[in-house]
């Protein structure tokens, strides 16, 4: 059941965001956006502009969105209203750096299947790794 | 009924879906064609659509002309070089707006104008801007400048009910008088372009215009997002499951209830009956929790998805629906048989605005307004949808056409839907059944029509799809854009004092004319209207 007794606003669960973006690109007002950073990925919620359609709460493939009994919010400026969830990006197992995937969903890819041989190094450590073959 | 058509001169019929016939017509013979249909066979013309068809790799503009009748939906196409012009048939009050909208959207060209200013856009908006064309990106924003292009005539006026800037929305119902006699009268609204069509063209996919399309109206909402899904669904001839079905009748009823008792109140409210006003919204205020037991939200029920509904009706939600539904059934019965025998409503309305059936075919007029004319266009009985072959249910007819017979029409179908509600929740197994709705595939090129019966008359949704789950093109015909049409010819002869009342009768709703994306919430609706009259002495 995607909602109680009425619909309000949607929550999103920062421990399972893993900031796939399937929820900004399903969103029909552009209240869900996607920012990415140089070392994290940035989901912002606009309130004030969600029509409260649950189509994000349907998309999300890790079920972070849940949709609250809370209707009304209150802020003063806008920015008051949003909600902000910040998902760190993986990095690279050689050198560090920031990949373009974040660490969860790097996580989530292990757990759902288990042989995968997932390789966490970035573009440059993965063409020195092939020419020092 | 096809050899009706062909009597007209139709030959080769293509069908697109079981009701939806399409055939090629040229555009000279038009005129005679549509003549012929409307004035002789009787049928219903609903709308015309203007597409610019150069995205689709052909030449020009092309017309689609809408025109329905038992059991038939007929699509008439015209191609337009061009440089050629076409004719607006001066005695078929019905086609004057939306040929008028072609020109000002898409660019066609008409010969014998009747509205040389521009219509179905702002007077500051520049000439050389047809925003539905191809070639206008959805983002540009036009430079406009202040003109007034609708001539003034040299009439004194007087502004009874001056345009308060608070609004959004602001039409002109501008009536001319000899003493207090009515004899003239013009309207002038789509001061307000939002360009909600073109929304729908560029920036949304296809399956969230459902929401947008919910935001044309906020009392009707739902309404429209059926008739935008049936569009799809016949163009990609989708078969919706059962429970979907009667989901979208349960709920089309509940806002039909919502919608009527409204206009009811408002109607009381009008005539000083204040305490029937008071006790009718309390009653409304039961319906719209109806819609939040069912779907979450009490407007803007954001159910509908192309191919069916989505999984929020539960067994809980529909006992308690129930329960409440029992309670409300008798109360509001009870008002409505109270409304109706008084004597007040009989006494203030009765011979008031009368439109003939003649004028009222000849205007395309919908709803209850045709079927208080004794025209007994309906929808739900005409071309069925959703599940409404399944449910009994008969449709008020009066002959009279005048403001007492509206408001009979609308209190015998408000009666009518409570009887609907109880069948379909009879059926809660169906309705629970899953899935609630079915897979589809997007294919582009395809021409869709949708029709329902809104509260205020028909509403009609006309797509062609395009790539990649985007649409080409998608028209929006809203009941109030049919139904303004007709004041002309019940307003002209009547008396001063009743300009309001005959405005109102219509349940004109701007933001069905204007489509609009504002909510139009209880009261401010009809009350807007009777602050916009403008009258001007002869
Ligand atoms: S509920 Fe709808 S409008 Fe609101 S954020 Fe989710 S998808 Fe966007
Ligand atoms: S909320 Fe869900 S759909 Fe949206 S970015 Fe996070 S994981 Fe993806």
């Amino acid at each position: 059941m995607l909602f109680h007794s009425i619909r309000g606003v949607p929550a999103i669960d920062p421990e399972k965001c893993m900031g796939c973006g399937a929820c900004a690109s399903k969103c029909p007002t552009d209240s869900l956006t996607l920012h990415r950073t140089r070392d994290s990925i940035l989901l912002e919620l606009n309130v004030a502009r969600c029509i409260r359609c649950a189509y994000c709460a349907e998309a999300c493939p890790n079920n972070a969105i849940t949709i609250e009994d809370k209707y009304t919010v209150i802020g003063r400026s806008r920015e008051e209203l949003a909600i902000r969830v910040i998902v760190p990006l993986a990095r690279c197992d050689s050198c560090g750096e920031p990949l373009r995937h974040s660490a969860r969903e790097v996580e989530l890819a292990r757990e759902k299947v288990p042989d995968l041989n997932v390789i966490k190094l970035c573009d440059k450590c993965k063409v020195k790794r092939v020419l020092a073959r | 009924m096809i050899d009706r058509l062909r009597e007209c001169g139709l030959r080769d019929f293509t069908y697109i879906d079981d009701e939806t016939v399409t055939t090629c017509v040229r555009p000279e013979e038009l005129s005679q064609i549509l003549r012929c249909l409307i004035l002789r066979a009787g049928l219903h013309f609903s709308t015309c659509v203007g597409v610019d068809v150069r995205g689709l790799g052909e030449q020009g503009i092309e017309i689609y002309y809408i025109v329905s009748g038992k059991k038939l939906r007929l699509l008439l196409r015209t191609s337009v070089a061009p440089s050629e012009k076409i004719e607006v048939p001066l005695d078929l009050p019905c086609t004057y707006w939306c040929l008028h909208e072609a020109r000002d959207l898409v660019g066609l060209n008409l010969r014998n104008e009747v509205y040389t200013y521009r219509f179905v856009l702002p007077d500051s908006y520049p000439r050389s801007v047809c925003p539905l064309r191809k070639d206008y990106q959805y983002s540009e924003r036009p430079l406009t400048k202040c003109v007034q292009e609708m001539p003034t005539r040299p009439e004194k006026a007087i502004t009874l009910f001056p345009h308060i800037p608070y609004f959004y929305e602001h039409e002109d119902f501008i009536v001319y008088v000899d003493v207090d006699k009515i004899v003239d009268f013009e309207y002038r609204g789509f001061y307000n372009h939002r360009g909600i069509e073109k929304v729908g063209e560029t920036r949304l996919k296809a399956d969230q215009v459902p929401f947008i399309a919910e935001r044309i109206c906020g009392i009707c909402g739902y309404t429209h997002s059926c008739a935008y899904c049936q569009a799809v669904e016949s163009a990609l001839r989708i078969d919706i499951p059962e429970s979907a079905r009667l989901t979208r009748t349960l709920l089309l009823e509940v806002e039909r209830i919502e919608s009527h008792l409204l206009w009811l109140a408002i109607l009381c409210y009008m005539i000083n009956l204040r305490d029937l006003f008071l006790k009718l919204m309390r009653c409304r205020e039961h319906v719209m929790s109806m819609g939040e037991i069912l779907t979450g939200n009490r407007k803007m029920y954001g159910i509908n998805v192309i191919g069916g509904v989505r999984d929020f009706i539960t067994s809980e939600r529909i006992e308690k629906a129930a329960r409440l539904f029992s309670e409300l059934k008798t109360q509001c019965t009870k008002l409505l048989q109270e409304l109706k025998s008084s004597e007040r409503l009989r006494a203030a309305t009765r011979g008031v605005g009368t439109l003939s059936r003649e004028d009222a075919l000849i205007t395309g007029a919908v709803g209850p307004v045709a079927r208080a004319s004794g025209i007994d266009y309906d929808v739900r009985k005409y071309l069925p949808y959703a599940a409404y072959s399944q449910v009994s249910f008969s449709i008020p007819v009066y002959s009279e056409g005048d403001v007492y017979s509206r408001a009979l029409v609308r209190i015998d179908e408000t009666l009518e839907s409570i009887d609907i509600i109880d069948q379909v929740l009879g059926m809660s197994r169906a309705l629970l059944e899953k899935p609630h709705r079915s897979e589809y595939e997007w294919l582009p090129c395809r021409v869709g029509v949708g029709m329902t019966e809104a509260p205020r008359g028909e509403d009609v949704h006309f797509i062609i799809t395009g790539h990649d789950l985007r649409l080409y093109r998608w028209r929006v015909r809203a009941p109030t854009y049919a139904n303004l049409p007709s004041l002309w010819k019940s307003l002209i002869g009547e008396k001063l004092e009743h300009a309001n009342l005959i405005i109102a009768s219509i349940d004109p709703c701007l933001a069905c004319t204007d489509r609009l994306v504002v909510v139009d919430t209880g009261l401010g609706k009809v009350r807007k209207i009777t602050r916009l009259v403008e009258v001007r002495e002869a």
